[in-house]
């Protein structure tokens, strides 16, 4: 173990615990023979680990305070500007209606749907996770060019009272939100020159 | 975001709060003000935040801007509330005002305090775009209390056994692919 051949896998287990002690003595003394593409990755690891831990800590101030915070925004500009425009189906894989070009399989317990404003179409797409939940990948098109938009902000709104609303994460001309609960919602995407509302959006049975 | 606030678009700013209010809140509570104070703190930042909003249109650095300017609020409500350093070691960086009383407890001085929110705030962010398989992986080895072993984390997952280690292996290259492509 002279040239470093330790797949990264090995310097978790080593980290872990996990190695038998033969394997872990080996490590052990690749590491202090100086190897420092395996000191960066384990301190790598070992600094990932803690923020993993950490990043679980996060607490959400009560949901008064978060609403307060949210006002000051409408007590100081009062009048919004941009126009928020109503989506229509166009299709719904659950419907039984015959598939569409570029429709995807939204496979056991998935959906796929299609929206349409003048301006761009809107792809969402529901894979349910083995936890209940969905996964949610949505995507909108110009209709004029063709091309993926990404949007600045997606927000689902529950129609249950009281719920907080969730945020997608826009990424590389999709957004995601990884851990959706069953139920129904308001999308609501902001693009930069319009906001587009998909208004009940019925995930799950 | 932050440009469809200046756009004055309401659910911006809405979508801006909820998404960094915990930030706040428990940066705040990090560096040892108790919960009224640091529920405080997230609503001077926040009026902070709509002020220099034009100020913030590169929104990678916003996280580091708010655990900064959270970082300075808690500052003077320390000093306003007379609340006293929990350190007599800090006391006097305090009065210098070059940093804020350690928490009963925290660990570390004030800086690596915030260096270890900002870190931990990316991997948040971070583990948010991995799969929820990764995300579950990830939370049974290393958050849950006590950690899940190889044979548990195989069972609740339904994966086999000897999958366990190479799929932590790829969840933590991607984590760490999805934090360099966030930094560029």
């Amino acid at each position: 173990m002279n040239e470093c051949d330790v797949p990264p896998e090995m310097l978790a287990q080593y980290q872990d615990g996990a190695l038998p002690e033969t394997e872990r003595a080996r490590i052990a003394l690749h590491l202090a023979q100086g190897c420092v593409r395996c000191q960066t990755h384990l301190a790598w690891l070992a600094g990932t680990v803690r923020a993993i831990q950490q990043a679980t800590q996060f607490v959400r101030p009560p949901e008064r305070v978060v609403r307060k915070a949210s006002r000051l925004f409408r007590e100081r500009r009062p009048s919004p500007s941009l126009r928020d425009v109503l989506a229509r189906l166009v299709f719904d894989s659950r419907m039984g209606a015959p598939a569409l070009a570029g429709v995807r399989d939204a496979g056991s317990g998935g959906f796929q749907r299609l929206y349409s404003t003048e301006r761009f179409d809107i792809d969402l797409w529901g894979e349910q996770t083995e936890a209940r939940a969905f996964y949610l990948i949505g995507q909108v098109r110009s209709r004029a060019e063709g091309a993926a938009v990404e949007p600045d902000a997606v927000t689902l709104t529950p129609a249950e009272p009281g719920v907080e609303p969730l945020f997608a994460l826009p990424d590389g001309g999709e957004f995601h939100v990884p851990d959706l609960p069953p139920g129904v919602y308001t999308v609501r995407l902001l693009l930069a020159d319009e906001g587009i509302v998909l208004s009940d959006v019925r995930v799950g049975d | 975001m932050v440009a469809l606030c200046l756009a004055n678009h309401p659910p911006a700013w809405d979508a801006l709060i909820g998404r960094y209010a915990a930030l706040l809140f428990t940066t705040a509570r990090r560096l040892g003000l108790p919960d009224a104070d640091a529920e405080d703190v997230v609503q001077e930042v926040s009026i902070l935040l709509y002020e220099h909003l034009a100020d913030l249109r590169e929104t990678t650095r916003l996280p580091h801007w708010l655990i900064t300017t959270t970082r300075r609020a808690a500052w003077k409500r320390f000093r306003r509330e007379n609340i006293p350093p929990f350190s007599e070691a800090v006391s006097e960086e305090w009065l210098l005002e070059s940093a804020i009383p350690v928490g009963k407890e925290s660990g570390g001085t004030p800086e690596e305090i915030l260096l270890e929110m900002e870190r931990a705030w990316e991997i948040r962010v971070g583990m948010e775009r991995l799969s929820p398989t990764c995300q579950r992986l990830l939370h049974l080895l290393y958050v849950q209390e006590p950690p899940a072993s190889y044979a548990d984390a195989a069972h609740q997952l339904q994966i086999p056994l000897n999958s366990v280690s190479p799929n932590r292996s790829r969840c933590l290259q991607r984590l760490k692919e999805i934090l360099e492509k966030s930094e560029d």
